[in-house]
């Protein structure tokens, strides 16, 4: 079938503003019409990352696509849209204080279940969670837990759908300054969309009581990791060492907008009321920490999630409805609205997520996880079948496949 | 609350009477189709074109055969419909939360032999039919999926320009996913 563009006398066509030449070289049959690149392109997006590793076959230039990062993104983008019912990553504790990872599929697809586990060659057998890990993130499909390997404290990016990761060993902690004790450090996984990048950023911190006040001093120190550069840099100069803010870590963070957003307390004590609670977030793109204030909140439970592409804190814990604040706009303070308050919640421990724009992902009294459907308020209790025994939810991220590879050192198959 | 209804019946009325605008779509083989002009700018290429004033009686589309023409049209009209007759959802959260109503139709619709749905593909693009464009791209993603590289290669007339130890090497790369 011909594709010449018509030229008719006296007006002017706008044709296909999409068009391309580049066209497939086919064989000599002539029945089939040819499907030019880019409509092969918006097909191949289309598939599931299983399928586009076996087709890297068909041809060299289909293997030379499936591995550009244009194509990577492109896809992603399409399934992270067009994902109705996406699986869900969770983490949770068995009775040993062992984190254990379950990917569940979404009740309305089976709801299946399948442990997580990247300990499939000699590397990643070398690698071991710490008890009480101290990150568990999911962006774009890959999987960034902290622990162990040889010997050394660090952490693994994993992606489970081409089953390729990459293990990432922590800088050196600094020295404690005088009279400071290491107290622990707090991690964040992020992407940097200016950059095509992947980063982890560790805060490292230090304490210092100091006795004749009783006032607690904190002081951290920031290292971030870039996947591209595969190496630490440390960043100086920053809110938290000069406003003695105590970060929260684990279930209170979110990645968003190209932002890690953690809650912290200013000018704390342990054991502090929520009056003081900020939202710190770190530019992933620029390197920068910045603090967000929360409106007056009544409810001291936060967790922070993304809703209708906001920025969003759900509040709970002092009767059976929770409220979901929203920053309309990022970065304005002004802008955060009490969107949302879901009731009459019975029997649920604390929300987790929100997945998608409509569904949120509880715990309930008996530990098993629900979905709330804001829409339709219906409640749908994931099933249990393939859990471990004992297993309490502590986190838990919406998942979808993504083609994301790693170079560069200590990369494993598993 | 009656008389106002009926007022409102009244003037969707008048809004018919001055919509039944049609436009005259001309394939590449000649025939021509005539359709009203708001089912015709389901398609942006034919949207820009009355738009632009350049649509004066009839608009060739020399790239898309009567065959395929035919079925645009009906797929246009379907959607055109619909999307006439549904609510404006309430409090929807998100834009993605609605099931299309169409999906039962829009599987029917791609029920075609290859020859036909690839045109479709080339004639939603060229039209710029997003519904189309993503109905029929699924459909043959749907239809990959469960494929060997050798039957992809069959379907799509493509010649394998790896030998094969290069084959076996990139298959290698990825062992599990051909089981």
């Amino acid at each position: 079938m011909s594709q010449s563009k018509m030229s008719n006398s006296g007006s002017k066509w706008r044709w296909g503003r999409r068009w391309r030449s580049c066209r497939l070289r086919l064989s000599s049959n002539n029945n089939l019409p040819s499907l030019p690149e880019e409509l092969l392109e918006e097909i191949l997006v289309r598939l599931p990352v299983k399928s586009l590793l076996r087709f890297r076959c068909v041809q060299k230039s289909w293997s030379t696509l499936v591995q550009n990062p244009t194509f990577i993104a492109k896809h992603l983008r399409h399934h992270q849209t067009k994902t109705k019912n996406p699986s869900i990553l969770v983490e949770g504790m068995d009775k040993e204080g062992n984190f254990k990872y379950l990917l569940q599929s979404h009740p309305d697809e089976g709801g299946g279940v399948r442990i997580v586990d990247f300990k499939g060659d000699s590397m990643g057998r070398l690698f071991t969670l710490r008890p009480l890990t101290s990150m568990f993130a999911c962006i774009n499909g890959i999987i960034c837990f902290s622990g162990v390997f040889r010997g050394h404290y660090g952490f693994v990016l994993w992606n489970p759908a081409i089953r390729k990761g990459k293990v990432v060993s922590y800088p050196n902690p600094p020295d404690c300054p005088a009279h400071f004790v290491r107290i622990r450090s707090c991690h964040a996984f992020g992407f940097d969309q200016n950059s095509n990048d992947y980063k982890v950023v560790r805060v490292v911190e230090h304490r210092k009581k100091s006795v004749e006040n009783s006032i607690t001093r904190y002081r951290s120190y920031f290292f971030v990791y870039s996947l591209r550069a595969d190496s630490w840099t440390q960043i100086f100069g920053t809110p938290v060492q000069h406003n003695n803010i105590k970060l929260h870590s684990r279930c209170d963070e979110i990645f968003f907008n190209g932002f890690h957003h953690w809650i912290g307390s200013l000018n704390s004590e342990p054991g502090d009321s929520y009056d003081h609670h900020i939202i710190m977030s770190f530019d992933m793109s620029h390197e920068v920490f910045q603090i967000i204030r929360f409106p007056d909140m009544f409810f001291p439970n936060k967790t922070l999630a993304v809703f209708n592409d906001c920025l969003a804190c759900i509040v709970y814990g002092i009767n059976e409805y929770i409220d979901i604040w929203v920053m309309r706009e990022y970065g304005v303070e002004d802008s955060w609205t009490k969107q949302l308050v879901v009731g009459h919640l019975l029997g649920i421990q604390r929300p987790l997520q929100i997945l998608g724009n409509e569904e949120i992902l509880l715990v309930d009294e008996k530990k098993t996880l629900v979905l709330y459907n804001i829409g339709s308020q219906e409640m749908k209790i994931l099933q249990r079948t393939g859990y471990p025994k004992i297993f309490m939810p502590t986190q838990a991220f919406g998942y979808v496949e993504s083609l994301v590879s790693f170079t560069g050192g200590d990369v494993f198959e598993s | 609350m009656a008389s106002s209804s009926t007022s409102v019946v009244v003037s969707n009325k008048e809004k018919e009477n001055k919509n039944t605008k049609k436009v005259t779509l001309k394939s590449s083989d000649g025939e021509s189709f005539e359709v009203d002009e708001s089912v015709a700018m389901e398609s942006q290429t034919i949207k820009h074109i009355i738009e632009d004033g350049c649509a004066n009686n009839e608009i060739p589309l020399p790239n898309v055969t009567s065959g395929i023409l035919s079925r645009v049209i009906e797929y246009c009209k379907k959607h055109k419909e619909a999307a006439g007759e549904s609510e404006p959802s309430v409090t929807s959260y998100t834009s993605n939360s609605t099931t299309n109503p169409l999906t039962e139709w829009d599987t029917e619709f791609v029920k075609v032999d290859q020859n036909t749905l690839f045109d479709l593909i080339l004639a939603a693009n060229y039209l710029d039919i997003k519904g189309l464009l993503d109905l029929t791209c699924k459909t043959v993603a749907d239809m990959m999926k469960g494929k060997t590289p050798q039957e992809i290669r069959e379907t799509f007339h493509i010649k394998n320009d790896y030998t094969p130890e290069e084959e076996a090497e990139v298959r290698k790369e990825n062992q599990w996913a051909f089981e």
